[in-house]
């Protein structure tokens, strides 16, 4: 990866390769997580997407799309740690592969901006109707994260972990947060980022260099920020109370869900050793959780771990029986406590090491993980690519694991148990 | 000496390669610069198979629904008590499995040690190990998986709306079965359907990446023998063109309301170029229908009535085939209603040209772009496999398609008897 400044405000990532059908090209306003603020840029990011100056409705601006090849173009905001992302993204189609000479990168680069700087406004503020529909849709996607169990345990899981911490999954914010929002208040917000956020863009394709930086800098010709943001991510490393909470929903399965604290961040330098270590405790299907709590107990479909690598956290999940909720959670954490312990083998050592590698080198084939994998590692201030992750695994030890093992606090145990309802046929 | 065809498509700077081994199985290698490589080795055998018998046999043999899935996950079970994934774990190829309603596939993919790999999933899929123990101890583990199936509302709306297209046909069943349904399988069950179906004859394996024909046959002759001739009569049932029910509800805990409207389709072209061009046919039509470039989708959108959830898919499979349109809106009754009586309206008047040439460019893109993942090629060419036509004819086939045949299938496709709706509503 190549990283350069177009000015000092706007890095660009370049991944020059030639292996792809379409690019892939992201442009990210890097701005602070905070629970209000965020659902905000959460609704203005959908807003955006509803029309422009030039494009004034979903129907020219998908019109538009559909000719130069079905380009699919997002927006969408996510999470790095405290960290919000807010992306604008590209994924088209490579001119090479058009049927008549249509320049596809060129013209989705210009759809996307006038969606980032020129949203159609009436008053001085974001279209009403626009305004209205998607915060009724933005309400109606928070109601409706009932529907998926296994999700919304994690989701309630992280509502009890963080619970004095800005950090979340989602950043749709809550019922009564979003009703209160006003138009004038969400333009003014969209303003203040355009005014104050640094943009991190990523490439991923071929191309001639200077012709992308020439094609991004008349892209973001109006970008003039007078302020600036400061993001940081808040690194809890100790646990004082274990929390352990009990919900219900209606359904037949139970999900548990169990939060830990790992000590261990990007910034730390050392991550790849909490990355191997969730790889050998429930990373794969030949991990620890998977062949104890899954293949030797039969209690659940799936078990595994899921680190995060800048808010330094790592979840444990797995759909079960009611009825087996202690069993499980002892399970879990005996296995931890055994990697705390030393207790695996060198065998299972080098396979989760093997296994972490393959899944290493596969983010060169994704232009999606690229941008993932460099993304948390600029916000951590390093600039490791996943090939010098590798051979960072490749020296780890036996006893590093054990030590990165005994940085790992519980700090919350959710279930979510299923009942049964009268209703229900 | 093996017969190895070469398939090659300039526009798409892309080849592969085909050849049926000695041992009976089809065989077909793609080779492709990416970082990761993928293989796929499937047998012709899904949840529908669940009445067949050998040819010289005299009766049927019926099994329990969710046979096919609870095998895939025996399979990684060996009569050593090493588990397939441990083995895997020397080489650090990340292997998974599925089953479908007409396959079932086992696959991985890996960054290195590619042919030893290989080498391992031919072996496990080629020797079947079960015992009342492990059977036993699998139904936990899959109980778990049904019961997650069953709190999904997307996938409980799928099978009900299936179960109200069909009356007969087996997708009216979920493919993992039901807790009931799997505490019936027997370790002598699976062997049954394993000897049946399990025969390189009746099999494919699809590698893609970094491979080359010359080792992958040569990991074939060290690992495969010549299997005996396949021969099974499997019993589909017949089915009407009309649905079975009009109409079906359940409650379950969503927020709001979830449908599924399904069109059901029981034309399905034998002959493979002509249902590949179906296939394409109807996607560039629902495209033209209810992309969100239309003016239906934006009005529902303005109103509130759909959501970006909306989604619209056309599935054609050997035998069966329909229309699927799933979303949420507060009262899928009205939707429903409105969706038919547009559906009228655009019957009524002709394709538009802008709209078709715009449609077409979406699925064209698609296509190509299902050339940048080892994973998604390789399950292409095991649907293509089956039908024994070359994947790159499809540029040609989705070429040859013009407006009339799109205005043809308009008109075909959408009879009032072959609609049906699915309905979850939130519990009170």
């Amino acid at each position: 990866m190549k990283r350069v400044f177009l000015t000092d405000r706007i890095a660009v990532n370049i991944i020059d390769v030639d292996k792809f059908k379409s690019n892939y090209l992201s442009v990210s306003f890097v701005v602070p997580f905070d629970k209000r603020s965020s659902a905000m840029n959460e609704l203005i990011m959908k807003i955006l997407k509803r029309g422009t100056k030039s494009y004034s409705n979903m129907i020219e601006l998908s019109k538009r799309l559909e000719y130069l090849y079905s380009a699919d173009i997002y927006t969408k905001a996510t999470s790095f740690g405290e960290t919000q992302l807010l992306s604008f993204s590209i994924d088209a189609l490579d001119n090479r592969y058009a049927l008549d000479n249509t320049d596809i990168l060129g013209g989705a680069m210009e759809v996307l901006g006038e969606i980032i700087f020129s949203p159609l406004t009436e008053n001085g503020i974001f279209f009403e109707s626009y305004f209205e529909s998607e915060k009724r849709n933005q309400l109606d996607d928070i109601a409706a994260e009932i529907n998926n169990k296994a999700k919304y345990a994690l989701g309630r899981a992280c509502e009890h972990m963080f619970a004095n911490e800005s950090y979340r999954l989602s950043s749709l914010g809550d019922i009564e947060t979003v009703s209160s929002f006003t138009n004038e208040e969400i333009f003014a917000q969209y303003k203040s980022i355009l005014n104050s956020a640094n943009i991190e863009i990523m490439f991923v394709g071929h191309i001639d260099e200077e012709l992308l930086k020439s094609a991004l800098m008349k892209m973001l010709s109006s970008y003039a920020p007078c302020k600036s943001l400061i993001t940081h991510t808040n690194v809890v490393r100790t646990v004082e109370n274990v929390k352990e909470v009990h919900e219900t929903c209606i359904g037949k399965q139970g999900n548990l869900v169990m939060g830990f604290r790992t000590g261990t961040v990007l910034a730390d330098g050392d991550y790849p050793k909490m990355a191997l270590l969730s790889e050998l405790y429930g990373g794969s299907a030949n991990s620890m959780l998977f062949m104890n709590v899954r293949e030797k107990m039969s209690l659940c479909y799936y078990c595994s771990s899921i680190p995060e690598a800048i808010k330094g956290i790592m979840f444990v999940r797995a759909g079960i029986e009611n009825k087996n909720f202690e069993t499980a959670r002892d399970a879990i954490l005996a296995q931890l406590d055994a990697v705390k312990k030393g207790n695996f083998s060198d065998d299972d050592l080098s396979a989760a090491k093997l296994s972490l590698i393959n899944a290493y080198h596969e983010i060169s084939d994704n232009p999606q993980s690229l941008r993932n994998w460099y993304t948390g590692r600029i916000l951590s201030g390093i600039t490791q690519s996943p090939e010098e992750a590798i051979e960072e695994v490749l020296k780890i030890t036996k006893n590093e694991i054990v030590e990165t093992a005994n940085k790992i606090e519980l700090d919350t145990v959710y279930f979510l148990e299923g009942v049964q309802s009268g209703g229900e046929q | 000496m093996m017969d190895i065809k070469v398939y090659e498509s300039e526009k798409l700077c892309e080849k592969y390669f085909g050849f049926t081994h000695s041992s009976g199985l089809k065989v077909y290698v793609f080779p492709k610069n990416l970082r990761t490589s993928y293989a796929l080795f499937a047998t012709k055998y899904g949840s529908l198979e669940n009445c067949f018998k050998l040819a010289s046999d005299n009766e049927f043999v019926t099994v329990p629904a969710g046979i096919a899935h609870f095998l895939e996950h025996k399979m990684f079970e060996n009569e050593d008590g090493k588990d397939t994934f441990e083995l895997f774990g020397k080489t650090g190829a990340s292997a998974n499995a599925y089953t479908s309603f007409d396959k079932t596939a086992y696959l991985f993919s890996s960054t290195d040690n590619f042919y030893e790999s290989l080498e391992i999933l031919l072996d496990f899929v080629t020797h079947p190990y079960f015992t009342p123990e492990t059977v036993a101890k699998e139904q936990g583990i899959i109980a778990q998986e049904i019961q997650m199936y069953e709190d999904n509302p997307n996938t409980r709306v799928y099978y009900e709306l299936m179960r109200a297209l069909y009356k007969n046909n087996d997708v009216r069943t979920e493919i993992a079965g039901s807790v009931e349904s799997i505490a019936d399988i027997t370790a002598d069950l699976l062997y049954k359907c394993y000897n049946t179906f399990y025969n390189l004859n009746n099999m494919v394996l699809c590698v893609c990446g970094d491979v080359d024909v010359d080792s992958v046959a040569c990991v074939l002759d060290k690992t495969l023998k010549k299997a005996p001739a396949f021969n099974v009569v499997r019993s589909y049932k017949e089915e009407d063109a009309a649905v079975f029910k009009k109409r079906t509800q359940t409650e379950m805990q969503v927020a709001r309301p979830q449908f599924a409207i399904g069109v059901k389709d029981i034309d399905i072209p034998s002959d493979p170029r002509v249902f590949a061009k179906k296939d394409f046919g109807m996607r560039i039509l629902n495209e033209i229908l209810f992309s969100s470039s239309t003016d239906f989708f934006s009005d529902m959108y303005e109103k509130g009535i759909l959501n970006s959830q909306f989604s619209c898919e056309y599935d054609l499979a050997s035998s069966f085939a329909y229309c699927y349109y799933s979303g949420e809106t507060d009262n899928p009754d009205e939707f429903y209603e409105i969706l038919k009586n547009y559906i009228k309206e655009c019957q009524s008047k002709p394709v538009d040209k802008d709209a078709f040439m715009r449609a077409k460019r979406t699925v064209y893109a698609d296509f190509v772009r299902l050339f940048d993942s080892t994973d998604e090629i390789a399950n292409e060419l095991v649907a293509y496999a089956l039908s024994d036509i070359d994947l790159f004819d499809n540029v040609e086939i989705l070429d040859s398609i013009d407006c009339e045949y799109i205005d043809e299938l308009l008109q075909k496709q959408f009879k009032d008897e072959y609609f049906a709706l699915s309905v979850i509503s939130p519990i009170k």
